[in-house]
């Protein structure tokens, strides 16, 4: 891996980053309606022009599109994203609130998915057409074909029914403040996000798995006597993990902005919400802000798995580009 | 990677045992245990207070929040009443070109300073001064000067006679701040009123903090303080409330009262409101220019069933007026008995459209929940007698410059009422009125009626005036009037002597307690 | 927009099918005889059956309201229940199904057909053309799926058509970079080297030689994309965006439903049943397909 090769592939992200700020920015403005009447509501109704005027000038959202892109451009660099109109806050502090939550939820979807995932997967493969492995395809199967949104919708109203509990009942907590606290109100939601990401990781292991039982240093391994258990974790699992590291890694990178929905039904002020509230708000500076820290994210990730898999993998080096 | 099964087991415990905890430790009140006067409120609602000046408040909740903190010169009475506030009375003179109040001794503001005219009179010259650019300045319009005779009397000199002057006396954007406020210009940091309870904490977003105002004019409140939380999140208001995490519960979406029945934890108070919902109809446009058009959707439309439908058969049927102080029958004028499907029909074919059209017809999402829903029973309603609502849903800032450059034939809304009904239909109906446009359509008859209404402070003439503008907005029918809407209060089993009132206001928290 | 399948992960590795020989059966034969592709067939088969019977109103109207009977269980008149307009839910789950698969046939057979042109075209032609389309590719996969769907949802308006397209610009990068793969393969290859040194033209070639060789890879990723797009278009109007009431659609009908749960568990229940099915059979179908045109998978 020459370092030509890595300056190239850093301005290959660089290049999708700005394209990623244009795509974005020409979107928002497509938007039908007004930033204004956004942030006043029905009050906005009994403006007259010159108070509208005043306004539009007072927000910047006069200029030409091309100066308004330059401003935001140029404010990047100096570590600033702008304000949100709708509340006035900058967006870095909006940002710097939801992400955490975002990036926790996360986390501990990838704590309850990956080993439930991996092993299920490794369950599914140790005998391919049994009993087992047709139930946990079929398990992973469901798991992948019901909608968050519904297994969401469901938990809460069950919670709420049947213990009279609502995580989202008292105000956000943050890890800071309590870790308990904060816990009881991420559990649920980060089980939800979880159903769909172990089923996920499961497949990936179960294909992974098999492809490395079937090589030679297994049957080597086994024909030299070694403990089933130990053949399975030592030699198969840990060949098979390529596949599983780069998959976890995507899906992680995707994540960050793949809360969304379950964000929005558990009342969780993650980037997903802030995201949401951002597009229907037409608070430009905060969509603007979100979708390039998480297509950042996702760039930076690929990149890093990219490299990782490179360093893992001597017959990928060969290879200019990723197809 | 290999480690991974031995730790199988121990996450799977782990996560078990914290579902566990949480079920059995949901939150609580952060009340303790106290009740009585001791007792902190704990009160849950979707929306946090966005500004502190209530001169320039236009959210609902924060109008309702500061009006805690902040007293007005006149207060209202659940009849629509006006008694007195800040002033004990007030005498209307010169042919209803003067109004003089007496301001009541012996109040304090919460920093310890008398309340005087002084601050009367500052508070309203800050109203009417643009530089403040007050929501509450139109209320004012007609104000020529603002004088404190004495330390306690105060005299408005008006331009003309302007009967809903004292009706704006008393709304929060004429709230009393204290003049040593005003000069320090320390309005909008931090609220320092007159009213039951002082500012405290407030954590924007999340929580407000309020306490019991000791030294209240009108009695010590009966609870030591209250606790506002914002939920964005209806259903989890109800939820929080099955868990016992809040004292009160403010909602309005009555689709969630459905799951309440018969619950052990709380009461259900609905409460009819004065905000109403309505189909305006653009009466500048195609077949709508027509009157007999408009009579015939507003006889074709059912609101009995709209109400089933809607609001599970809870909520109040109105006509054109809304304010408890002025009733009359709601479909006086109309023509017809609503519902009448057989006779609007015979109407549309005697205006020439057997067929029916097509009605473009813009809903606000977003805002309140009941509205698709409404839309979708109205086009129902409107099917039968061949007009067809196309149903256009749009965000709040999508809607409102469409409604208001009145870009639509029909909107599906849901508009502020008022206890005074020129407040209420005089930005509509009269010739200068600032939505006009809106309204969909000038008739100098509605624009007379109203003129009239607020020239005298007569109250047996204005019931009649009204009554007369209610018959002739039906006869006009340039919306249909459909129902109030409702507020859903949820009141923890504890929560005694609470009320709601048709403003939603809460000023009867301090009233209060826990059981 | 909810399992949040990220295309770049889950483009099927496929191999490439040896062309075929005689006496081999025709595909469809294969994916039938395949248990899973059986299943999946079975399944989508029901579901565009369910479809076109709406079409044609065999059961009832789904946008009559019935007065009473608001929200009451499955029952000889209602089989599913109805809805709190009275509603009748089986007429609309059935109209929902038709709009779920209107849009996902739509915006899948738009990505397919650009993004396969597209791939196609940039791998075979080389040069400024593939430079291009890869970083517009990049550009779009870096994208979060559901933002990027969201935005293009709220900027284009409401209407099955507009979020069709939506869906179809989040997907086309997929198809993009499945049919540019195999290119790359297939133009290195013996025969189309052949071609070459034989003096075929460019497009005979790519019409002839090249197209029919990505055409397997693609028919798979056509299955697995059917089925994100109904989970997106679901997930797009349970948020309030896409199909518009009073129009039933399942993610809008899931919503509504949402405080009425689990007392009226029969709103809720049988549109995201629908959702499942159709999730399921799609994902069956693909795995079928898969097994049909990879060699090495028979019979595993």
């Amino acid at each position: 891996m020459s370092l030509r090769y890595l300056a190239g592939r850093a301005a290959g992200m660089l290049g999708t980053l700005l394209g990623v700020a244009v795509v974005v920015f020409v979107v928002l403005r497509a938007l039908p309606g007004d930033t204004i009447t956004a942030k006043l509501g029905t009050q906005a109704a009994e403006l007259d022009a010159d108070q509208r005027a005043a306004l539009r000038h007072f927000y910047g959202l006069d200029a030409s599109p091309v100066t308004q892109f330059l401003r935001w451009f140029g404010g990047l660099f100096r570590g600033d994203l702008g304000v949100s109109i709708d509340t006035g806050v900058p967006v870095t502090h909006l940002i710097g609130d939801a992400l955490p939550v975002t990036l926790e939820l996360a986390v501990l979807a990838m704590i309850i998915a990956v080993p439930v995932g991996v092993l299920a997967g490794m369950l599914a493969a140790s005998r391919p057409g049994a009993a087992r492995d047709l139930s946990v395809q079929g398990v992973g199967l469901l798991g992948l074909a019901v909608p968050e949104f519904v297994v969401a919708t469901v938990t809460v109203a069950w919670l709420a029914s049947a213990f009279a509990y609502t995580p989202s009942a008292g105000t956000f907590v943050s890890l800071g403040s309590s870790f308990g606290g904060n816990l009881r109100q991420m559990l649920y939601p980060a089980l939800v996000l979880g159903v769909g990401l172990a089923a996920t990781v499961m497949r990936t292991t179960r294909s992974a798995y098999l492809e490395a039982a079937g090589s030679d240093f297994v049957r080597t391994a086994r024909g030299k006597g070694l403990a089933e258990s130990r053949v399975r974790f030592r030699h198969i699992l840990h060949n098979a993990g390529i596949p599983i590291v780069t998959m976890v890694g995507i899906q992680f990178g995707y994540l960050l902005g793949g809360t969304l929905v379950v964000e929005q039904v558990f009342a969780l002020p993650g980037l997903g919400r802030l995201l949401l509230d951002g597009i229907l708000h037409q608070d430009y500076a905060i969509v603007q802000g979100v979708t390039l820290l998480v297509a950042g994210t996702f760039v930076v990730v690929n990149f890093a798995v990219d490299i990782v898999y490179r360093l893992l993998d001597p017959r990928t080096r060969s290879e200019g580009r990723r197809a | 990677m290999t480690r991974i099964p031995a730790r199988r087991w121990g996450i799977g415990a782990a996560i078990l045992a914290l579902g566990a905890g949480a079920m059995a430790c949901s939150p609580s009140p952060s009340n303790g245990d106290k009740t009585g006067e001791s007792a902190q409120l704990v009160v849950a609602r979707t929306a946090d207070v966005d500004v502190l000046d209530p001169a320039r408040a236009t959210a609902f909740s924060t109008n309702q929040t500061l009006a805690l903190v902040y007293d007005r010169l006149i207060q209202v009475d659940p009849d629509g009443k006006l008694i007195p506030g800040l002033a004990t009375k007030w005498t209307v003179g010169d042919g209803g070109k003067s109004v003089t109040l007496t301001l009541r001794d012996g109040v304090k503001f919460h920093n310890g300073q008398a309340f005087t005219s002084a601050d009367a009179k500052a508070s309203l010259d800050r109203i009417m001064d643009p530089k403040t650019a007050a929501v509450a300045s139109s209320y004012l319009a007609n104000v020529s000067a603002v004088d404190a005779t004495d330390a306690h009397t105060l005299k408005l000199t008006l331009k003309q006679p302007d009967a809903s002057l004292l009706t704006a006396l008393s709304l929060t954007g004429t709230s009393m701040l204290s003049a040593k406020d005003i000069k320090a210009g320390t309005i909008d940091k931090k609220p320092d009123g007159t009213g039951p309870y002082k500012w405290k904490t407030w954590k924007q977003g999340q929580e407000l903090d309020l306490s019991a105002n000791a030294d209240y004019w009108n009695g010590k409140p009966k609870n030591a303080g209250v606790q506002f939380r914002v939920i964005p999140d209806e259903a989890s208001i109800v939820s929080g409330m099955k868990s016992g995490s809040f004292n009160l519960g403010i909602v309005s979406d009555p689709a969630l009262t459905k799951q309440l029945k018969g619950n052990q934890k709380m009461t259900l108070v609905a409460n009819p409101t004065l905000d109403y919902h309505v189909l305006q109809l653009n009466g500048r446009r195609g077949p709508l220019k027509n009157k007999t058009v408009r009579r015939a959707i507003a006889c074709a439309v059912n609101r009995s069933d709209a109400i089933d439908t809607v609001y599970f058969g809870q909520a109040k049927e109105t006509g054109p007026i809304v304010s408890p102080a002025y009733q009359y029958d709601g479909t006086d004028g109309l023509g017809c008995k609503a519902g009448d499907t057989a006779a609007a029909k015979k109407m549309l074919a005697s205006a020439g459209y057997a067929k029916g059209f097509h009605l473009k017809t813009i809903v606000m999402t977003g805002q309140y929940s009941t509205s698709t829903n409404l839309a979708q029973v109205l086009q129902s309603q409107l099917g039968k007698i061949g007009v067809t609502l196309d149903l256009d849903r749009q965000q709040t800032n999508v809607y409102v410059p469409n409604w208001s450059k009145a870009n639509f034939d029909a909107a599906v809304a849901l508009n502020g009422g008022s206890i005074d009904p020129y407040l209420q239909y005089n930005r509509y109906f009269t010739t200068d009125g600032s939505l006009k446009v809106p309204a969909g359509l000038t008739d100098p008859k509605l624009n007379s009626l109203l003129r009239q209404a607020n020239s005298t402070t007569d109250l047996a003439k204005r019931k009649q005036i009204f009554g007369d503008l209610s018959k002739a907005l039906n006869d006009d029918s340039p919306w249909v009037w459909l129902f109030r809407n409702q507020t859903y209060y949820l009141e923890s089993k504890g929560l005694t002597g609470f009320t709601a009132t048709p403003s939603d206001s809460l000023e009867n928290l301090r009233l209060a307690g826990l059981a | 927009m909810t399992q949040e399948m990220p295309p770049a992960a889950t483009v099927a590795p496929v191999a490439l099918p040896a062309p075929r020989t005689a006496g081999q059966p025709s595909l469809p034969r294969r994916v039938v005889a395949d248990r899973n592709g059986l299943i999946g067939v079975v399944l989508i088969g029901i579901l565009v059956l369910v479809a076109l019977a709406s079409l044609v109103h065999l059961g009832q109207d789904p946008l009559a309201q019935h007065r009473t009977g608001q929200l009451t269980g499955p029952s000889a008149a209602h089989w599913l229940g109805t809805d709190q307009f009275g509603r009748d839910i089986a007429a609309r789950v059935a109209a929902g199904i038709f709009a779920s698969l209107r849009v996902a046939v739509a915006s899948v057979a738009i990505a397919t057909v650009v993004g396969g042109l597209l791939g196609v075209l940039s791998g075979f032609a080389g040069g400024v053309l593939d430079a291009v389309v890869g970083r517009l590719t990049d550009v779009l996969f870096a994208f979060p799926a559901t933002l990027l769907a969201l935005a293009l949802v709220a900027a284009l308006g409401h209407g099955w058509f507009n979020t069709a397209v939506a869906i179809a610009v989040v997907y086309t990068p997929i198809f993009v970079r499945v049919s540019r793969g195999p290119v790359l393969t297939v133009r290195e290859s013996e025969y189309v080297k052949a071609g070459q040194v034989l003096g075929f033209s460019r497009s005979r070639l790519l019409f002839r030689h090249v197209l029919p060789n990505v055409s397997a890879p693609i028919a798979v990723q056509v299955a697995l994309a059917l089925s994100w797009a109904i989970l997106t278009e679901a997930g797009l109007s349970f948020l309030g965006l896409g199909t518009q009431p009073p129009n039933p659609s399942l993610g809008l009908m899931v919503s509504d439903a949402r405080n009425f749960f689990p007392d009226a568990w029969w709103t809720l229940l049988f549109p995201a049943l629908a959702v499942v099915v159709a999730v399921v059979g799609l994902n069956l179908l693909g795995d079928g397909l898969r097994n049909a045109l990879d060699p090495r998978s028979v019979q595993r």
